[in-house]
């Protein structure tokens, strides 16, 4: 686990009494106030016996948030404001709560029940397999990730990108733009994972870094998590007509739950993603699959 | 004979030094405050501007005087307690520091540490105002109770130690 710097001592604690397997593949944690807490692996959730007498106390929930923004709340707040926390090295918090409201904004929590801690795990060679289908008469065609919240999407994407940088699996060595506007992809010491051809845009809105990678990197490849926005949609269909091929994820079960997105609807309907990759867990193991065109196998 | 004088010459160093130790207390409290009141003063600006975390605005306030020490120690202690909590490092390093101090100047910093890092930038910044707005009332306080009573100790001192040579 190299993620012991983002957690309060509690919960470092907590992490060390697991096995070393556990440790290393643990994927999330789970803190609820009044409720033990709860580690996820493979997209199961359970909590370790160990773990089962101490229930979560609102100075825990405090005290992971204090400690992801270094003791400055100043630092997270924007973050904050949009549901999530972006700590050191990528290491992203997701928050519930009594949200504070100032005419419709959200500002802040006034109590915050939830947290949910994801770890960014590398893991290295899982996008090779793939590469040789996302070829389209032998240049990479236009990628779009999909699967459900918490089953890798991310990962695979930073997997995608160091593999094309690197110019793995039959495909030249290009330049990757990565457009990481929560830090998830290439936060600290993650930009290294990256390949040696990858520039990496942090924190920065996806809209307006797509267009600055654009502008300033002569990307030859742009890359963006999650594009879930209006004004990410505008951004990526105007990089499609610029010559770059585009890496991006979405939230999404399957094709058919895309096209219920008013916004992805329209996406789709203009062609810009030619290949699809769906993550799936089966009997706790992902499943990849790539399928093209309109998203059938 | 000789003896008696150079007992009473080391009663009437010994009694002016402590008249002006006293009023060095006097005079480097009102250093302190002042050194504070810049430090602080920083710190509430960068905080305006910049939206860096608290210690690396910490490392840029450091100098040799108290306040520099002051967070420096108070960095040491957000490192080695894991980075949990600026406000519970910040109080330990008041404790932990002998700044010279009066309790109602210290009750200033010690607010201080529980507005820094606990809010957006703007809510700390104004509430950092209204601490330095207080911290320069304790500072002109200080420095005119140590323009008016330097001189007052100093004299006491060599007073009190010239009325012991008398009696003995």
């Amino acid at each position: 686990m190299n993620h012991q710097h983002v957690m309060p001592r509690f919960l470092r604690e907590a992490v060390e009494r697991l096995d070393d397997e556990t440790q290393r593949t643990l994927e999330e944690l789970r803190l609820r106030e009044g409720f033990p807490l709860a580690a996820v692996r493979a997209g199961e959730e359970w909590t370790p016996p160990g773990w089962r007498a101490r229930p979560i106390t609102q100075e825990d929930l405090r005290r992971v948030l204090e400690t992801a923004g270094q003791g400055s709340v100043h630092t997270i707040l924007d973050q904050l404001r949009g549901g999530y926390v972006t700590a050191a090295g990528g290491v992203r918090i997701g928050i519930c709560g009594e949200g504070a409201v100032q005419e419709g904004q959200l500002l802040s929590f006034r109590r915050v029940t939830s947290l949910a801690i994801r770890f960014p795990h590398g893991i290295r060679g899982v996008a090779q397999p793939l590469l040789p289908r996302l070829l389209e008469e032998g240049r990479l065609g236009n990628t779009l990730i999909l699967s459900p919240p918490g089953l890798g999407k991310t990962t695979l994407l930073r997997d995608l990108i160091r593999c094309i940088s690197q110019g793995e699996g039959g495909i030249p060595p290009m330049r990757v733009g990565v457009a990481d506007e929560r830090g998830e992809l290439g936060a600290g010491d993650l930009r290294y994972d990256l390949g040696p051809r990858t520039d990496v845009l942090e924190n920065c809105p996806k809209s307006v870094a797509l267009t600055m990678l654009l502008r300033g990197m002569s990307p030859q490849v742009l890359a963006a998590d999650e594009i879930t926005a209006p004004e990410d949609i505008r951004a990526v269909e105007e990089a499609a007509g610029c010559g770059v091929v585009l890496l991006a994820t979405a939230h999404g079960g399957s094709f058919q739950e895309l096209t219920l997105r008013p916004l992805y609807r329209e996406l789709l309907s203009q062609g810009i993603f030619r290949r699809f990759v769906f993550i799936s867990l089966d009997r706790g193991k992902r499943v990849y699959r790539v399928t093209e065109g309109e998203g059938r196998p | 004979m000789t003896s008696i004088w150079l007992g009473k010459l080391l009663l009437l160093t010994g009694s002016s030094a402590l008249g002006f130790l006293r009023g060095q207390e006097l005079k480097n409290r009102a250093a302190c405050l002042a050194d504070f009141r810049r430090a602080l003063g920083v710190l509430s600006r960068e905080l305006t501007f910049s939206l860096r975390p608290l210690p690396e605005l910490a490392a840029g306030v450091q100098g040799d005087g108290p306040a520099g020490v002051f967070f420096g120690l108070c960095r040491r202690e957000f490192q080695t307690s894991g980075g949990e909590s600026w406000t519970e490092s910040w109080q330990k390093a008041l404790k932990e520091s002998p700044l010279p101090l009066k309790e109602e100047d210290l009750q200033i910093l010690r607010e201080a540490g529980e507005v820094l890092g606990r809010y957006d930038g703007d809510s700390q910044r104004k509430a950092m105002e209204g601490l330095l707005d207080r911290l320069e009332e304790n500072l002109a306080e200080a420095r005119a109770e140590a323009k008016r009573m330097v001189r007052v100790y100093g004299t006491l001192g060599i007073a009190a130690g010239l009325f012991a040579c008398i009696l003995l």
